[in-house]
């Protein structure tokens, strides 16, 4: 039955415990928690776990993403261990918003080959990501979710992430504050020309940008525009954007797919993190060139009593 | 288990695929470990890759009843039923919520004793889709749970002694921290 050209085949044999799966198959399992799930129990369950959780193979891909705020650490530190359990073999990582600067300078630091990262509501800054993206030359997907993060970063990453595929830049749309605003839009349409997949969810662009965009990604096959409510898309250029796109969401489509709080925040209005949004009004962040633009960063309460 | 008909298709050795326009209904036929047989929808059983191997590889007629020791009646019932799912929804251009509706039903009363068997029976006859799902949904059960709790649930013995227990708690440059840092 087996062909000399295939890999090791599982015996297959009935088995009574757990701990008597292949381990290739026990390690599927359990990569697939999240890292601190890894960390505080599945290591700690028997020996045979551990084991599984020690292999650099389990860490190739990690998932801070903080699903569950009961538990209360140091998600720095642990972050920092579980990339040196990688060995540098580091291929995909999801931060959320404890990831600092220099996290991510200790994360691209030791590891060369990441293809994938995710950073959501991270206290990460734009001269920060600039400065490690040249350690990302394999990266192929990348998510900046809640993050203010410039065009001019976004430029450097195009420049020096060839291979990148996939760009998720998702903010949130403010009802009194959308200037438009292409800047991110042409920065995508001039560094980023293999993009395949584009999700700019509430992205303050115009018909410009996105035809800028158009001409600038030629593989793009799948392309998310949800909230982008400067756009104006008449007739003829919606039949074009659907002819060309494969996977296609527009400006009014349906967010219930949607992983984030799609609510479009209006001034004053009792969100789920009205801090925040109190401090947008006062707190806009300037870029290079003078772009002011709300900033979605994470608050301290202490912070905001300073400021009061 | 042949019939007639199935003769006639099958004359000659290349009883494969290519001969499906003689008859649409080509089936091949499998026997678990306590003796039950199952004709299976060739393009069923084409997904399950050790059966397939089995019949393309070198060449066998589906007239052979291929053996699976290794599997009960039970287990092959629930992947034939995940395989001719995943076949009909393969055809399907917006089958996301369909195949989520199974897949909660797929596993809704199976034991963590039979999702034990049937993951590893998944992996004996490679089927790689139904891998994949069978250990994200054993992974959920791990989710925001206790190690306690995990142990009992699976009915794994604890095997470190406790000299090496605090050392695998040790490890954990974060444990000392003061667990009341409210900030995140």
């Amino acid at each position: 039955m087996s062909s000399p050209s295939s890999p090791k085949r599982p015996c297959g044999a009935p088995i009574r415990n757990w701990t008597e799966l292949p381990e290739d198959v026990t390690a599927a399992i359990l990569s697939r928690l999240g890292a601190i799930d890894i960390l505080e129990t599945a290591q700690k369950v028997c020996k045979t776990w551990y084991k599984v959780c020690k292999d650099p193979l389990m860490w190739r891909i990690v998932d801070f993403r903080d699903d569950d705020l009961h538990k209360v650490h140091d998600l720095g530190k642990m972050c920092r261990y579980a990339v040196d359990r990688s060995d540098g073999k580091l291929a995909s990582i999801n931060l959320d918003s404890f990831a600092t600067d220099e996290l991510l300078n200790y994360i691209t630091d030791s590891s060369s080959e990441i293809r994938c990262l995710r950073l959501v509501r991270c206290d990460i800054t734009s001269e920060g990501l600039s400065a490690v993206s040249s350690r990302l030359p394999l990266l192929e997907e990348l998510e900046i979710s809640h993050c203010s993060l410039s065009h001019e970063t976004l430029e450097v990453v195009g420049a020096s992430c060839p291979l990148l595929k996939s760009l998720k830049l998702n903010s949130r749309w403010y009802s009194f504050a959308h200037e438009e605003c292409n800047k991110h839009a042409l920065a995508i349409a001039g560094t980023m020309h293999n993009l395949r997949h584009l999700q700019i969810f509430a992205n303050k662009l115009t018909n410009d940008g996105l035809r800028a965009i158009l001409d600038g990604c030629p593989p793009l096959e799948s392309l998310d525009l949800r909230q982008c409510y400067n756009l104006n898309l008449e007739e003829d250029f919606e039949k074009r954007l659907v002819e060309r796109i494969k996977l296609l969401r527009l400006p009014d489509d349906s967010t219930d797919d949607y992983e984030f709080d799609a609510t479009v925040l209006e001034y004053g209005s009792d969100n789920a993190e009205p801090e925040v949004d109190f401090f947008d009004e006062m707190f806009m962040v300037d870029d290079a060139d003078g772009e002011v633009f709300p900033w979605n960063g994470f608050v301290e309460f202490e912070d905001f009593y300073y400021f009061l | 288990m042949s019939t007639s008909t199935d003769n006639n298709a099958s004359i000659t050795q290349e009883s494969g695929p290519s001969a499906a326009v003689q008859d649409i209904q080509k089936k091949i036929v499998v026997r678990t470990a306590d003796g039950e047989v199952f004709n299976l929808k060739e393009e069923v059983a084409m997904e399950i890759d050790i059966i397939k191997t089995f019949f393309q590889e070198d060449s066998i007629s589906y007239e052979t009843v291929m053996p699976l020791p290794n599997v009960e009646g039970w287990e092959m019932v629930k992947v034939i039923e995940y395989c001719t799912k995943h076949v009909e929804l393969k055809h399907k251009v917006d089958g996301y919520k369909e195949r989520k509706a199974f897949q909660a039903l797929f596993v809704q009363n199976l034991s963590t004793k039979s999702l034990l068997a049937l993951t590893n029976t998944a992996n004996y006859l490679e089927v790689k889709y139904l891998l994949d799902f069978l250990c994200q949904a054993v992974s959920e059960q791990i989710k925001n749970k206790d190690v306690d709790y995990v142990r009992e649930l699976f009915g794994v013995e604890n095997d470190f002694n406790d000299e090496e227990y605090e050392q695998v708690k040790a490890e954990a440059p974060w444990a000392h921290e003061n667990l009341n840092n409210d900030l995140h």
